[in-house]
């Protein structure tokens, strides 16, 4: 547990050291990139005494880092308004996004990997397959067009675009995250679908499986009582790996719905090249995959109490 | 109490695993299969309580209490597994599901035909436990599988199998991955409860020593058919077939001569052929 | 059948590469010659798919498209394959501490997925089809070092090798001679399989204005002007979404078949 921990740590100081270095070292004079080509070297000068460039680059990473850990971000270099604040109100946006669109992969894949798995011989089987194979290929921003031609443009069903946030009540917040919610979860599922089965098929070929029909449980239930708890393990280091991938997908999501969230800040500051905002955001999301990743390796004693007893977590 | 009828199991493209095997069981009476592995015993006890894989092709009869067991679909073929009929597996280690512990375990087997009622089904699960020779069936109830011996393990999934007092026990081979003193035990514990469920039992195994301490008569297959068939006695000291005698001589080494050569099977049957 | 998924999948795959060089030499229209039809044009004669927004004939895009798409993959899955199988095999005979150092590393690397690397360097750089390559080209590494790394280990524990390691064959021998043919097939896999994860990263890119130029024609990019017209003009969100999902899955089923089919311990269990 603790050798976890300090894994995790240095996993995250290695990350952070390289968004730095990509942010910080590689782009060359800061300075001169916010003033343009008309300065001064001594404007220059100041703003790269103001920005702190002029220091060793050491120093620089570890005044970003110490600024981060008292939640101080540092200050957008084209609006002046520090980061933090930035990001505050976009975090409720794209957290609802991943984690509704995690929930509807885990809803979709769980019952048709089930499928896909018992009845591999049979054609459902087989067609569950396909339909995964063809859901991997399909990209999560063309889903997300087409779901508003039909659902928003035709239908009008859901709005196009926008978002409402919780606090001002349930139902706009539902519909405004409806098709972002399905495009990001649906592809995810699909490919979550084939995980899902061949851990099942693993269980399967398991003598526990066969104890279980052997008391009565029929294929589906033994699967279901027995199958989803041992399958857990491999499916929970899954969906840690995969959450990288839907966080990513969510900012492209966020374009396509013009969904205020984190995605859209990273993607309008790119276009800026303001690097202190790419940079604060990309490390939180960061941040929080490789803590969900060290979450997963821990919670494997909660599901495997063999890992429980021997002290190994 | 069960009555098979031209049985037989194909896989695939493959010969037939099985071939028109044909047994019948009373009531409290124990058989014996005997014959080394891929001679189709396994098949023939996967076939009885209908957990062979979906793609083999079972033809024949099985009746269990006037019941024909061939061609039940899966969800009514649930409803007599674990309940009229129940299997003791051979793999002590991997038989139970390492994420429960033991009691729940036996406690979904008594659940399933008997009574949901989660207080009940903990006595019957400690009752049971006692009776396959725990003296702290609490403790064990609460201990996961990886907690357990080989042993221990073998008798927790007799447990499982007899928690509902089934008319038929087929036990596979379910000492041959214990120790020998182990063994002996858990033979011991299987006679207790058989005789106390007042249980049918098939039990398979490719040691005739084994089956001769529990089974009044016994079956020899080899390749999918039945060679031999007659009470442990008969079989024992007069086998017919070539197969059935090797297997007796191979079994019997306390009547061999000091100095002469071990007998393996293979010599019978190249005297018959 | 799973025959059936390779010769599926190889025939998506040559379509896609029929298109890209065919575009090479002929088109209907020009490509990239802004007004050359009527805007957004219906699917008919003589535009096939009818035409965008600014009059290009969106059947010339689409097979001009496919060279951007190839080119991204082939240069992504280059640059990972060049850097990631080498790492591989060293990492199969590093010392343990060293290897897991190697390890722990593609753990922290799985947390930067090709898009947001991408999107990372094009703050710096600006959006480009370099940085695009670049960036997932770096990303699919990892991928590349735990396949190689594995297969090697588990050919480095055969009795043939540990005979040649053990009359004092040089190491670089070994991974030549026993251990790069026997893993050929799963870097083989890999390669397709990472083909279409490069793809499908272009495409986004494209999408988000950070990847592949304006004036270049790309599958991604062409959704994205489309959304623009798509009350209207739905139809042209359609064709470009379809070439994407076409080349992906062909390369997808290239590689499962490959994999079923050169490696039989994958077949499934009876």
């Amino acid at each position: 547990m603790l050798a976890r921990l300090g894994i995790f740590v240095a996993s995250l100081l290695a990350a952070s050291l390289v968004i730095f270095v990509i942010t910080q070292a590689l782009p060359g004079d800061v300075a001169a990139a916010i003033l343009g080509f008309g300065a001064t070297p001594e404007q220059l000068a100041a703003k790269r005494a103001e920005l702190g460039t002029d220091r060793p680059f050491l120093i620089q990473y570890a005044d970003w880092i110490g600024g981060v850990l008292h939640g101080d971000f540092g200050r957008s270099w084209y609006s002046d308004i520090p980061v933090a604040t930035l990001i505050a109100p976009r975090l409720e946006v794209t957290s609802s996004l991943v984690l509704l669109g995690l929930a509807l992969a885990l809803v979709i894949a769980l019952p048709l990997g089930a499928v896909a798995a018992l009845e591999r011989r049979q054609w459902q089987g087989f067609t569950t397959s396909a339909l995964a194979q063809f859901g991997m290929a399909i990209p999560a921003f063309w889903a997300g067009i087409l779901l508003v031609f039909v659902f928003a443009v035709t239908l009008r069903w859901f709005p196009a675009n926008g978002y409402s946030p919780l606090a001002r009540g349930l139902g706009p917040w539902a519909s405004h995250l409806v098709l972002p919610v399905v495009a990001l979860g649906a592809v995810q599922g699909a490919v979550l679908i084939r995980y899902v089965r061949s851990a099942f098929l693993e269980v399967l070929g398991e003598d526990y499986y066969r104890t279980a029909r052997s008391i009565g449980w029929t294929r589906w239930r033994a699967l279901a009582r027995h199958g989803v708890r041992n399958a857990a393990l491999s499916l929970v280091t899954v969906l840690g790996l995969q959450l990288a991938t839907v966080i990513v997908g969510a900012i492209v999501i966020e374009r396509v719905f013009v969904l205020p969230g984190l995605g859209s800040l990273l993607l309008d500051m790119v276009g800026r090249h303001d690097l202190i905002v790419v940079r604060g955001v990309v490390l939180l999301l960061v941040f929080v995959v490789l803590l969900i990743n060290a979450a997963v390796d821990i919670s494997y004693a909660l599901i495997d109490p063999r890992l429980r007893t021997s002290g190994r977590a | 109490m069960l009555a098979i009828r031209g049985l037989t199991v194909a896989f695939g493209r493959r010969p037939p695993a099985v071939r028109d095997v044909s047994l019948d069981l009373d009531a409290g009476q124990r058989l014996g299969i005997i014959g080394e592995s891929g001679s189709g015993k396994t098949a023939t006890a996967l076939a009885i309580m209908g957990l062979l894989p979906e793609y083999a092709r079972v033809t024949g009869s099985i009746r269990l209490d006037g019941t024909e067991l061939v061609g039940l679909s899966d969800r009514e073929m649930s409803g007599l597994r674990g309940d009229a009929l129940s299997m003791v597996f051979q793999e002590p280690m991997t038989a139970l599901d390492p994420t429960m512990t033991a009691g729940r375990q036996v406690a979904e087997a008594f659940r399933l035909h008997r009574d949901r009622d989660v207080g009940r089904a903990r006595t019957a699960v400690i009752d049971m436990l006692a009776a396959v020779g725990f003296d702290d069936p609490d403790r064990i109830a609460d201990s996961y599988p990886h907690q357990l011996s080989g042993g221990q393990r073998q008798r927790v999934v007799t447990a499982m199998a007899l928690v509902n007092r089934p008319g038929l026990v087929i036990c596979d081979e379910p000492t041959t991955a214990l120790d020998v003193t182990v063994q002996a035990t858990v033979l011991r514990v299987l006679d207790e409860v058989l005789d106390a469920a007042g249980a049918s039992c098939l039990f398979i195994s490719h040691d005739l020593a084994v089956v001769s301490q529990l089974c009044s008569s016994v079956v020899v297959m080899l390749d999918g058919e039945i060679v031999e068939r007659g009470t442990t006695e008969q079989v024992f000291h007069r086998p017919q077939h070539p197969y059935a005698a090797g297997l007796v001589a191979t079994a019997r080494l306390d009547l061999l001569e000091p100095g002469t050569r071990l007998p393996t099977v293979a010599d019978h049957l190249r005297g018959a052929s | 059948m799973k025959r059936a998924e390779l010769w599926v999948g190889g025939a998506l795959v040559a379509t896609v590469v029929a298109m890209a060089l065919l575009s090479f030499v002929w088109t209907p229209f020009d490509p990239t010659a802004v007004g050359s039809g009527t805007r957004l044009a219906a699917p008919g004669w003589p535009h096939l798919l009818g035409t965008d927004h600014m009059g290009i004939d969106t059947f010339s895009r689409i097979l001009a498209g496919a060279r951007s798409a190839l080119y991204v993959g082939i240069i992504a899955v280059g640059i990972a394959a060049l850097v990631g199988v080498p790492l591989g095999l060293a990492t199969a005979w590093l010392p343990r501490w060293a290897s897991e150092i190697v390890m722990r590393g593609i753990d922290v690397a799985y947390a930067f997925p090709a898009l947001l690397l991408a999107i990372l360097l094009a703050g710096v750089f600006g959006g480009s089809t370099e940085t695009a390559m670049i960036a997932i080209g770096v990303a699919t590494i990892p991928a590349f070092i735990r396949v190689t790394r594995a297969g090697a280990l588990s050919v480095l524990s055969a009795d043939y090798v540990l005979a040649a390691r053990a009359s004092g064959t040089p190491v670089p021998a070994i991974a030549a001679r026993h251990v790069l043919p026997n893993v050929a097939h799963l870097i083989g896999v890999q390669a397709s399989v990472s083909f279409a994860m490069a793809i499908l990263a272009e495409a986004a890119l494209s999408y988000l204005g950070l990847g592949t130029p304006p004036t270049v024609p790309s599958w991604g990019r062409m959704l994205g002007d489309a959304q623009t017209y798509l009350v209207s003009h739905p139809l042209q969100a359609v064709w470009p979404g379809l070439a994407i999902a076409a080349a992906v899955l062909g390369f997808n089923m290239v590689g499962d078949g490959l994999r079923d089919f050169l490696d039989p311990k994958l077949r499934e269990v009876a």
